[in-house]
């Protein structure tokens, strides 16, 4: 066979290759115009951070998700396999790190035919809680041998995610610590009580509460109060 | 079809023409620059206001990425129009005096200063020429910023056998890379385009698949500027009546009562809306 003639069944062979793998490329393409539905569970507010996931559905396949956070650039998920199925979920490692406050999410899917879906959009919030919880006390006296009653009650102002775990230390006139208890989580701005059999000497304590909000803030003022035992 | 409508020679007979004449006249080509109407016919100029004689819009947006390859965004969506317009013989003193790659400056948002995309300049000047509503401009240069390009319309052609045919000196020419991504610009300006479009996809400008969203877009905005000028020049009436950028109404309300053009404000600045800023 002559050197031209090969070259001629090679490129006739390219061609065929190239042709088949068009027609497998655009398979559908001509057919679908229905373009793929995008939801997103996104709810109102969120604490410290947004996680929120993009569900893409189509007939024929997805082939990408976009989503574009505060007017920032738009971000691209290419899904791979042609699922009818897909999700992404947002935040990205693309996105900036949001902030505290208020952003705005639109999300967008193409499928494989290259139907694109309308943009939608959605509003949430992402709350920060900074404030330091303040925590008080009452002086209250037990008989020695007693259900020794402490009470106390640690304020969080807004936003707070309504609990702290609370921690009592109780002082002698020295200052020695005699007793630690560890009272748990507790509700916040709501009076609550610790109690305890006491069996110190008869004399005049100091009780003191320490509180760490659900958002991690240490207390910014200890409430203490006496503990008289008689 | 012709891919320079102009030859050489017959540029050079009748530019010979034109100072000859002047020669004769006495006058100097600087002078004779004001009249310079008399030679050529000052637009706007014919076009096909019967359907049978009409482009088709989809053969002159295949043809819109084929030239994209040689000459660019700008040319590609000027030229097929022109090419197509110029067969015309009734054209001979108007469409058929425009040598190819006069647009050739459009390409990269013109000299590559990523102003004005290309393809909205070569829009714009055909609608001109040819007399189109300046609606059909204001809704070409919507149509750009605000849908979602490259439409991968061009995927259907391929899927139906096209194949793009280089144009000489080329010996090979880009296929259609099956539906890519697509972004809304936003913005008529070929920088924010084309910024937006490397951010989204992760791919570097110049490169094969920026190209190819770039021709496509070419392809997609010859599609839209023959269809509407088709249906205006079947029927005047058949005048787009797009609404322009909400934020143009909102800022201008707010704060810019005189503020200059068309394109959303918001696709510049970051603070529109209502109430007063420092800017």
């Amino acid at each position: 066979m002559r050197k031209t003639h090969l070259m001629v069944l090679a490129m006739v062979a390219i061609t065929i290759v190239l042709a088949v793998g068009a027609v497998a490329a655009y398979a559908g393409i001509t057919t679908d115009s229905q373009k793929p539905e995008t939801t997103t569970n996104a709810v109102a507010s969120y604490w410290d951070a947004a996680a929120i996931t993009a569900t893409a559905t189509d007939n024929e396949g997805i082939a990408y998700i976009y989503h574009r956070i505060d007017g920032h650039a738009v971000r691209l998920e290419i899904v791979a396999g042609q699922p009818l199925s897909a999700q992404v979920n947002i935040p990205t490692a693309m996105d900036t790190p949001l902030a505290a406050g208020a952003h705005t999410l639109k999300y967008w899917a193409q499928d494989i035919n290259g139907n694109v879906e309308a943009q939608h959009t959605v509003e949430f919030e992402i709350v920060a809680d900074t404030v330091k919880p303040v925590t008080s006390a009452t002086s209250v006296s037990v008989r020695r041998g007693r259900t020794a009653t402490l009470k106390y009650k640690v304020a969080d102002a807004d936003p707070t995610k309504g609990t702290a775990t609370v921690k009592i230390k109780i002082k002698n006139r020295r200052g020695r610590t005699v007793k630690t208890i560890s009272a748990g989580v507790k509700n916040v701005n709501v009076n609550q009580t610790a109690k305890f059999r006491c069996r110190f000497a008869k004399g005049v304590y100091k009780y003191y509460v320490y509180a760490t909000d659900a958002s991690g803030n240490k207390q910014s003022k200890i409430g203490y109060a006496k503990l008289t035992v008689k | 079809m012709s891919d320079n409508l102009m030859s050489r020679r017959k540029f050079l007979v009748s530019a010979g023409t034109v100072a000859a004449a002047a020669s004769i006249a006495g006058i100097g080509l600087a002078k004779a620059a004001p009249d310079a109407g008399a030679v050529g016919t000052m637009p706007p100029w014919p076009y096909p206001t019967e359907i049978a004689k009409q482009p088709d819009p989809e053969t002159l947006a295949r043809r819109a990425y084929e030239v994209y390859y040689s000459s660019g965004c700008a040319e590609a969506t000027w030229w097929p129009i022109v090419e197509f317009l110029a067969q015309d013989a009734a054209n001979a003193s108007t469409w058929a005096t425009l040598p190819r790659n006069v647009f050739k400056f459009g390409g990269g948002g013109v000299g590559g200063w990523g102003t004005l995309c290309g393809t909205c300049n070569g829009s714009a000047a055909i609608i001109a020429l040819c007399g189109g509503s300046g609606k059909i401009t204001d809704e070409i240069m919507q149509y750009y910023g605000e849908t979602p390009l490259p439409t991968n319309g061009i995927d259907k052609a391929v899927a139906a056998g096209w194949t793009p045919t280089p144009i000489a000196p080329a010996t090979s020419i880009a296929q259609p890379l099956p539906n890519v991504p697509t972004s809304t610009a936003h913005s008529q300006l070929c920088h924010s385009s084309i910024s937006q479009w490397t951010m989204m996809t992760g791919k570097a400008d110049g490169g094969v698949e920026q190209k190819d969203r770039c021709a496509k877009a070419c392809y997609d905005m010859v599609l839209k500027t023959t269809t509407l000028l088709n249906a205006y020049f079947l029927n005047k009436a058949d005048v787009p009546t797009g609404a322009l950028d909400p934020s143009i109404a909102t800022c201008q309300v707010a704060c810019h009562s005189s503020a200059k053009g068309k394109m959303a404000c918001d696709s510049c600045h970051d603070e529109t809306g209502a109430g007063p800023h420092d800017d």
